[in-house]
């Protein structure tokens, strides 16, 4: 028989391996008594190490501070390494220059064409222009636009509105707020993209930005599942998201084709990583090789990863 | 998807998630033996039920302080249902001989890291003395010992009873106490 752990101290475990013999059934009541008390302590689906919350522009500043760091620490033969889909290191910093001034006119015109266009092809011309120029430069131009990007939402953040303003971006129309959470995540993820393109450890976000990370990514599973043609119906999932940025949801999967119902039995429960959950959701890892333990409706659990990866734009 | 050994691991990654389901599943498990253990140290029912509930609340508030590589979660529970019972005893003035026992026995209540060698060596005293008891008792020993099984799932592993699970435990135990350290196999 195979021995599924080091034994710290061989005769305790072997103790209270036996011990159990003369266990006794508790008093009626005392397991509530008891789980009331521990939810008292610290209420259900809170991690226990839930970090101080922060704003959805303090997660972006910290992004944008996270890859001004990444590209700065590029050799320069590192920016010509093949990085996402066509592009290499330098274009996709392109990209990401090109997806700050679209932004921007979505700061400054919410309803403007930016709103409907492709988020890679209205990013395109700027990730080609990059070919032949000093990654120097590149960096430059891509730093000064989330400049610009943090100056805009500090006034939006000051005006009466604030970050509840809707903004129209790339096919995604929502308050500035989770769009800035959304832009998080995209710059987390493309980080991580230059991170394996230059053979660099992957490096999660810290905990706060990550808990608003998967926060949004929970909320938004519905819309994935709905546009990979995998609706929910209405259905609840029960969502452990382990690690730091993670905790425990309750959340009915879309609505029913009957209108909206009660909260029933949770149809499944799906436990996995908080980091390996956005990247998942980043569409960066294979749904079939993910580590998780999936209790209750298969299927359904596929379907809701296969709608989370849809969340990804890419 | 890739299924992963649902665990002690993971029941404690969930309790630190907020899962309180995952409590609830602890509770079911291990419950029975946590008050079991403050029952027989206090000999006050209600004292009991007090340990009880430090000890599973402790648990939801502190879950990284478990550590699956160094053992069980019900010798881990078990270990801090002693030294909390022991706790209410001396709060109480009760200090018995029962107690007075346990600390000759157990001088740090809490497992841990020991000399790594030391327990190497003990785990293969431990292994051996299992194996030299009779099939069936090793069998249930196996399955609570190295698989942590609960004694209910000893049962149905094996397809028997669970009284005659207890039993076989029961001999196994008497057995094992007249080979091993009859007082750190004693139950208190």
């Amino acid at each position: 028989m195979t021995e599924l752990r080091r034994h710290d101290n061989p005769l305790e475990e072997l103790h209270f391996a036996l011990a159990e013999a003369d266990a006794q059934r508790p008093p009626k009541g005392l397991g509530a008594t008891v789980l009331d008390a521990a939810l008292t302590a610290r209420s259900a689906g809170r991690p226990v190490d839930e970090p101080s919350p922060i704003s959805p522009v303090e997660a972006f500043r910290r992004a944008v501070a996270s890859v001004d760091e990444l590209l700065g620490s590029l050799a320069p033969e590192q920016w010509q390494r093949p990085a996402l889909r066509n592009l290499n290191v330098q274009q996709l910093v392109g990209h990401l220059t090109g997806v700050e001034r679209d932004f921007q006119k979505g700061l400054a015109t919410p309803d403007g064409p930016q709103g409907d266009a492709d988020h890679v092809a209205s990013t395109d011309p700027v990730a080609a222009a990059q070919h032949g120029r000093p990654p120097a430069e590149t960096h430059d131009e891509w730093r000064a636009a989330t400049t610009e990007s943090l100056r805009m939402v500090g006034d939006v953040e000051a005006s009466t509105a604030g970050l509840a303003a809707v903004v129209a971006l790339h096919g995604l129309r929502m308050p500035i707020g989770p769009l800035l959470v959304v832009r998080t995540f995209e710059l987390w993820t493309h980080a991580e993209d230059i991170r394996r393109a230059t053979n660099r450890p992957l490096q999660a976000p810290d905990g706060a930005s990550l808990r608003l990370m998967t926060e949004l990514a929970v909320a938004m599973l519905p819309a994935g599942m709905r546009r990979a043609e995998r609706p929910g119906n209405g259905r609840w999932a029960r969502i452990v998201l382990t690690g730091s940025g993670g905790g425990t949801w309750q959340t009915q999967l879309g609505t029913a084709p009957d209108g909206p119902q009660p909260e029933g039995p949770v149809d499944v429960r799906i436990v996995i990583d908080a980091v390996d959950f956005c990247r998942l959701v980043a569409n960066r890892m294979d749904p079939a090789t993910i580590a998780t333990v999936v209790t209750g409706d298969d299927a359904l659990a596929q379907d809701l990863f296969t709608g989370a990866a849809s969340l990804a734009l890419d | 998807m890739r299924a992963v050994d649902s665990g002690d691991a993971v029941l404690v990654a969930r309790l630190a998630a907020g899962d309180e389901e995952a409590l609830a599943e602890v509770w079911q498990r291990h419950g029975p033996l946590v008050f079991g253990l403050a029952r027989r140290l206090t000999g006050d029912s209600s004292t009991a039920e007090d340990v009880t509930q430090e000890v599973f609340v402790t648990l939801w508030q502190q879950p990284e302080r478990f550590d699956a590589q160094r053992g069980s979660l019900r010798a881990y529970l078990g270990v801090h249902a002693q030294r909390r019972a022991i706790d209410a005893m001396r709060r109480d003035g009760r200090r018995t001989e029962r107690e007075h026992r346990h600390h000759r026995l157990h001088p740090t209540a809490v497992a841990t890291p020991g000399d790594s060698a030391e327990c190497s060596e003990l785990a293969g005293v431990v292994r051996n003395a299992i194996k030299k008891l009779p099939v069936e008792q090793r069998e249930a020993v196996e399955l609570a010992y190295f698989r942590g099984l609960t004694h209910r799932e000893v049962a149905t592993t094996l397809g028997i009873p669970e009284g005659t699970a207890k039993s076989r435990l029961r001999l196994a135990q008497t057995k094992l106490q007249t080979w091993l350290d009859p007082n750190l196999l004693e139950l208190v």
